[in-house]
């Protein structure tokens, strides 16, 4: 570690102190002013059902000032910054667009969604307070002395299993449970057999908290890079041979794709703001390319259909757009996430291209490649124990995307409105089940994870 | 970083000066905002110091922070070196709780439909003064039943039998709801109820938390358990719950509820066969060393293991620990010493430090209550006592344990008013049914209270109540022995009124001279109020109001050490494990003894109610306050039944079911969460939850009284639990 995260200020939770008192909370709460439904500091406790042989401990959690913070390079609209004296990372709501990614790329559950006034507020480290030269309340205020103020790289810290694992140096360091028992204190009541441990254990709810994104709140977002990936495809066709759809349509389809990602917005008016941090975040970058190459294909297939330079700089915005699509989804702080689906995008494009441009070779080979690709995401989704309604995501996905479109254009020589269309919708449900299991981690997931693996 | 000392202005804060302050605050982040890259900079606000009166072992000094009249922030006043490090997540929830929505700034009338009317305080003052001059007429002063309790501590707090004394006359209670067993117990074995100073656990090498879960109800208290932890002390827990303060337990016994006197004569029964032992210290300071002997002879740990639950070896172990280490400390908890054998058990408990010495010596001793700062009367439990000779103006017959049966059995006069203040005696007295038919009996109640309790809901006239930071006062502690300043922060919200102003106001109506009503009462302002503390204070040499606002003041002394002279105001003048007392006050046995439970599943129906039902207090409240709060709310929702998963799997119940938990007395219906930490057979289900949360347990306790020390056994509380339909 280099010199400057030795110092670096932050916070030092000792594992064994802590006895989940809750007083920081609510000291963080007066200190802020903040909403019972909307604390920014959280008690994560291990081993709620305590579970004979294992302890129970608690972390106190809020913002972690990451010295690689992931909110900073992904917020699009340059509205999180590092103070330059108290290295606090603090959102600045009158740039906030809303738009919640940071609450995606953080794997620490910090920032949360004002809906009272559309942006986004977390932890500020009381930075107010660190420039008047007092600590943040939930240190200044944590009656057994747990949670402290500090330089966590100073000290020899524990890795907590159950707690995220995200290379972005947060300035967090846990004190090891050094004076507990290894094991919780043998207390005599009879510990069950593995049976009637199986048993309790199904009585007890064991499902794991729920993700912050659904699809019922992430739709437009899915429907949005549907309509991306069709246009993208769109202008690939040609380049097989030919396009079928007029412009002014595919004009409509993006400027309406457009209006769905902004939906979700806390602050539309701001909207204009996700364009500036082109430099470091995969979101601005595919607010930037999106309109871009949607104006340059338009233009070229109404005005110019002949021009080679026209054609390649649309395909090149177009591809740079689904690289952008992907990079998004790859920074998130996902619990699990299919090698598959880092260039899922693009691959999608290159198949619906193929197919709409008549090349049965090339849709063949990135077709195959979706259809592994959405087992193996499958696959991994099983091992996280994040099921549902199998039946209906395999039957969309693989029998109307992928074979249905492959028999009908089997049996025939030209690939039919039946053949693109069954395509269309595979590729609309893969987005839909992508959104449906964007599996954000959180420290209280995490947990309970890790519990679940130990029980 | 370096921490800036605070600025501090000791005393109230003045409307002009926060007003001026916000002027100037203005005009200081217009001038520094450039210094912040976003938010708006502002120096730290003025504090005030004051002290939580809550009925809490830590007593917090609170540094608060005020502006524009509202309190902002609450921080840690170090001068307090037992709450140092800051108040619990309750005391940091006065931010809210002063200035909650749900507060009352005004007088309430009850009206036909059984609602409430606003009521101008000129009508209220009226109104009562009218009923309670035909009561009086009618019944008699002694038809008025005065109930305070101990919502909010204070010195003024006497101000109201002093009113009713001006009035004629009262009905009050003895006893106690929380602890006189064990204060009872151990002014029996020890002479008074002290202890070393909070700080001195450190030094203790065995300490055991005897049905104390100090995380929850003394987190202060870990602090010290900790340091001693950290210089190679061992922590045992004896709980039927795995606990918080558990986790840190190298041993955890988990008794049957009841049983912990079998447990303690079994470790007495080890100690001595094994001769671990103090032969000096017995012989030089402990009375009834031999009858003891003969006492525990057939207390084996088989016998004890039996009658408890608990398997012998960990008897023997709990033995073995207190023999091979020194100095011991057993801190006792308050929860199991409100069953009916449990003075018995306290005495028991206390017998295992006297017969290893481990009385006056640092990091050794009984941890229970520390009464030091009980320097303005009689010090409890006797001041909980009906007097030897009755006093002329107050009747004191009616059992707190037993308030519902009695105030309906009482007779000549009839109880035919109710006054409550700083108490919720509906969901918080045992057998809230009886309660409940009790206060309906009556023909006019008056309620002052903060909030619209489940008591205020049965009141005719509900008189709007302070909070603590809205009138200064002195409160002692007892865990402690600092008394504090509970100084003035805010003016009373809307027409709230404090107490002391109440009865002054009520003594004009009441045709009460005003010369008269100076001497006991003080006029309706700070000054006044400030002048009769002074004069409470007089008798303490260098106490003051000025003294306090320093800073927090020990009393009566400084000493560390509980009994380090080794003299005991026994009748003996010794540690007594036999008293003679024990036997002509209580009529229990002279040694401490097992009796079974009244209420056991041994001795009763098993197949009815086989679990017992534990009602441990939670971090997120002290009894019935502050569980409408939102921030609490937010970290507790609401009632839970804790439930052994073995339990929940016969009664096929899964963990968030909700569930009826009953007994002949009641039922409740809540959600279940199944814990593999608490002992099979036992349910637990925090107290304080009120009738209007759903989670008032007293629906399903019986009203009676401890052994000793007239306390209420409503720990004893046997139920069955199913599935809600």
């Amino acid at each position: 570690m280099d010199s400057a995260s030795n110092i670096a200020p932050g916070f030092i939770h000792n594992l064994e102190t802590c006895v989940g008192c809750h007083a920081c909370v609510i000291a963080c709460a007066n200190e802020n002013g903040l909403e019972p439904s909307r604390f920014w500091r959280q008690i994560v406790t291990h081993n709620q059902y305590r579970i004979p042989d294992l302890p129970v401990y608690h972390l106190s959690l809020a913002c972690n000032h990451c010295l690689d913070a992931p909110c900073i390079d992904g917020c699009p609209a340059v509205a999180i910054e590092r103070h330059p004296k108290t290295g606090a990372v603090l959102i600045d709501d009158t740039k906030c667009i809303g738009c919640q990614y940071c609450s995606w790329v953080c794997p620490y559950d910090a920032p949360k969604f004002n809906a009272s006034n559309g942006v986004m507020t977390k932890c500020t480290l009381c930075n107010h307070r660190l420039l008047d030269g007092r600590q943040p309340a939930c240190t200044s205020m944590c009656p057994t002395g747990a949670l402290s103020f500090g330089a966590p790289g100073s000290v020899e810290g524990v890795e907590v299993s159950s707690y995220p694992q995200f290379d972005v140096r947060p300035s967090i360091a846990f004190l090891p449970m050094t004076g507990r028992q290894p094991q919780p204190a043998a207390s005599g009541v009879e510990l069950p057999t593995p049976e009637q441990a199986r048993a309790w254990a199904e009585l007890e709810e064991t499902a794991l908290p729920t993700s912050k994104t659904t699809l019922k709140s992430e739709w437009p977002l899915a429907v949005f890079t549907f309509i991306g990936i069709g246009l993208v495809a769109w202008v690939l066709s040609a380049g097989f041979g030919r396009t079928l759809i007029v412009p002014e349509i595919a004009l409509l389809v993006g400027l309406a794709g457009m209006g769905l990602s902004m939906m979700h917005l806390g602050r539309k008016e701001r909207a204009w703001r996700a364009l500036l941090n082109w430099r470091r975040s995969w979101l601005s970058r595919e607010v930037i390319s999106f309109p871009i190459f949607l104006g340059v294909s338009v233009l070229w297939v109404a005005f110019k259909p002949d021009s080679d330079v026209w054609r390649m700089v649309a395909v090149a915005t177009g591809v740079f757009f689904l690289i952008s699509v992907d990079g998004v989804y790859n920074a998130m702080a996902r619990s699990w996430r299919s090698k598959w689906d880092e260039r899922g995008a693009a691959v999608s494009a290159a198949y619906l291209g193929a197919l709409i441009g008549a090349n049965i070779l090339i849709a063949f080979l990135f077709g195959a490649i979706r259809f592994a690709g959405f087992i193996g995401r499958m696959k991994l989704q099983a091992k996280h124990r994040r099921t549902g309604r199998e039946f209906f995501w395999i039957v969309g996905r693989i029998g109307i995307g992928f074979v249905l479109p492959m028999v009908v254009w089997g049996s025939g020589a030209t690939p039919s409105i039946l053949a693109i269309a069954g395509a269309l919708a595979g590729e609309l449900i893969d987005r839909l089940h992508f959104y449906g299991f964007l599996d954000i981690v959180t420290p209280r997931r995490t947990m309970a994870e890790a519990l679940s693996k130990k029980a | 970083m370096p921490v800036l000392p605070a600025p501090n202005f000791n005393g109230p804060c003045l409307p002009n000066q926060s007003l001026s302050y916000r002027r100037f605050s203005i005009l200081y982040s217009l001038l520094t905002v450039h210094f912040s890259l976003f938010t708006i900079h502002r120096p730290p606000l003025p504090t005030v110091t004051t002290a939580c009166p809550r009925n809490c072992y830590s007593t917090c000094g609170l540094r608060v922070t005020v502006e524009d009249g509202r309190l902002r922030q609450i921080e840690p006043v170090p001068e307090n070196r037992a709450t140092d490090h800051g108040a619990c997540l309750k005391g940091l929830s006065y931010v809210e709780r002063v200035h909650s929505p749900h507060r009352l700034l005004y007088p309430l009338r009850r009206n036909l439909s059984g609602g409430f009317d606003r009521i101008s305080w000129d009508l209220a003052l009226g109104t009562i003064a009218e009923r309670l001059r035909a009561i009086r007429e009618e019944h008699g002063p002694k038809s008025l039943l005065y109930y305070s309790s101990s919502g909010t501590k204070g010195l003024l707090n006497g101000v109201g039998a002093s009113f009713w004394k001006l009035f004629g006359g009262y009905t009050t209670t003895y006893g106690d709801l929380c602890w006189p067993a064990g204060l009872e117990a151990t002014r029996l074995t020890l002479g008074s109820n002290e202890h070393n100073a909070p700080w001195d656990l450190a030094n203790a090498k065995l300490i055991i938390m005897w049905g104390k879960n100090a995380a929850e109800t003394n987190i202060h208290q870990m602090t010290f358990v900790d340091q001693a932890l950290q210089r190679g002390a061992k922590l045992v827990v004896i709980d039927p719950r795995r606990t918080e303060t558990a986790e840190r337990a190298s041993l955890l016994i988990q008794p049957r509820p009841g049983t912990d006197a079998a447990i303690a004569l079994a470790v007495g029964h080890e100690l001595i066969s094994k001769k671990w032992i103090d032969r000096a210290f017995i012989a030089a300071h402990v009375h009834g060393y031999d009858a003891y002997v003969d006492q525990v002879l057939g207390c084996t740990s088989q016998w004890a293991s039996q009658v408890s639950g608990v398997p012998k070896e960990q008897i023997k172990q709990l033995a073995e620990l207190i023999a091979s280490s020194a100095p011991v400390t057993i801190c006792a908890g308050f929860g199991m010493q409100r069953y009916t054998n449990s003075g018995q058990t306290m005495r028991a408990m206390m017998a295992l430090l006297a017969i290893t010495g481990n009385i006056g010596k640092p990091g050794a001793g009984w941890i229970f209550a520390n009464l030091r700062t009980q320097v303005f009367g009689e010090k409890d439990p006797i001041a909980f006592y009906p007097p030897h000779a009755p006093d002329p103006l107050v009747r004191v017959s009616i059992s707190t344990a037993m308030l519902g049966p009695q105030i309906l059995s009482t007779q000549d006069p009839p109880i035919k008013a109710i006054w409550v203040e700083r108490g919720n005696p509906i969901p918080q007295n045992p057998e809230t049914p009886t309660v409940i038919a009790a206060f309906r009996s009556v023909d006019f109640r008056v309620v002052v209270e903060e909030v619209m309790t489940d008591t205020a809901r049965e009141a005719d006239i509900v008189l709007p109540a302070k909070t603590f930071f809205e009138q200064t006062d002195v409160i002692g502690a007892y865990w402690h022995d600092y008394l504090q300043l509970r100084a003035k922060v805010i003016e009373p919200p809307g027409e709230v009124k404090p107490e002391s102003e109440i009865y002054w106001l009520l003594a004009e109506r009441l045709g009460i001279s005003k010369a008269e009503a100076e001497r006991h009462i003080p006029t309706p302002n700070d000054a006044a109020v400030e002048s009769w503390l002074n004069r409470r204070l007089a008798h303490l040499p260098g106490v003051t109001l000025e003294r306090l606002r320093e800073g927090p003041i020990r009393m009566p002394d400084e000493h560390e050490l509980a009994f380090a002279d080794l003299t005991f105001s026994t009748p003996s003048g010794k540690i007594e494990l036999d008293s003679s007392d024990a036997t002509s006050l209580w009529s229990v046995d002279r040694l401490p003894s097992y009796q079974e439970p009244v209420e056991s599943a041994r001795t009763g129906d098993l197949s009815r109610f086989p679990l017992h039902l534990l009602t441990p207090n939670t971090k997120n409240r002290i009894h019935s306050q502050f569980g409408h709060l939102e921030m609490l709310k937010a970290i507790e929702p609401g009632p839970v039944l804790q439930m052994h998963p073995a339990d929940a799997q016969c009664r096929n119940i899964r963990s968030g079911n909700r569930i009826r938990v009953f007994n002949e007395r009641g039922e409740l219906t809540v959600p279940v969460r199944l814990d593999r930490g608490i002992r099979p057979g036992c349910v637990a289900l925090h107290n304080g939850w009120w009738l209007q949360d759903g989670g008032a347990v007293n629906v399903l306790s019986k009203a009676r009284e401890t052994d000793m020390g007239h306390g209420a056994a409503f720990h004893e509380n046997l139920v069955e639990v199913e599935a809600a339909k």
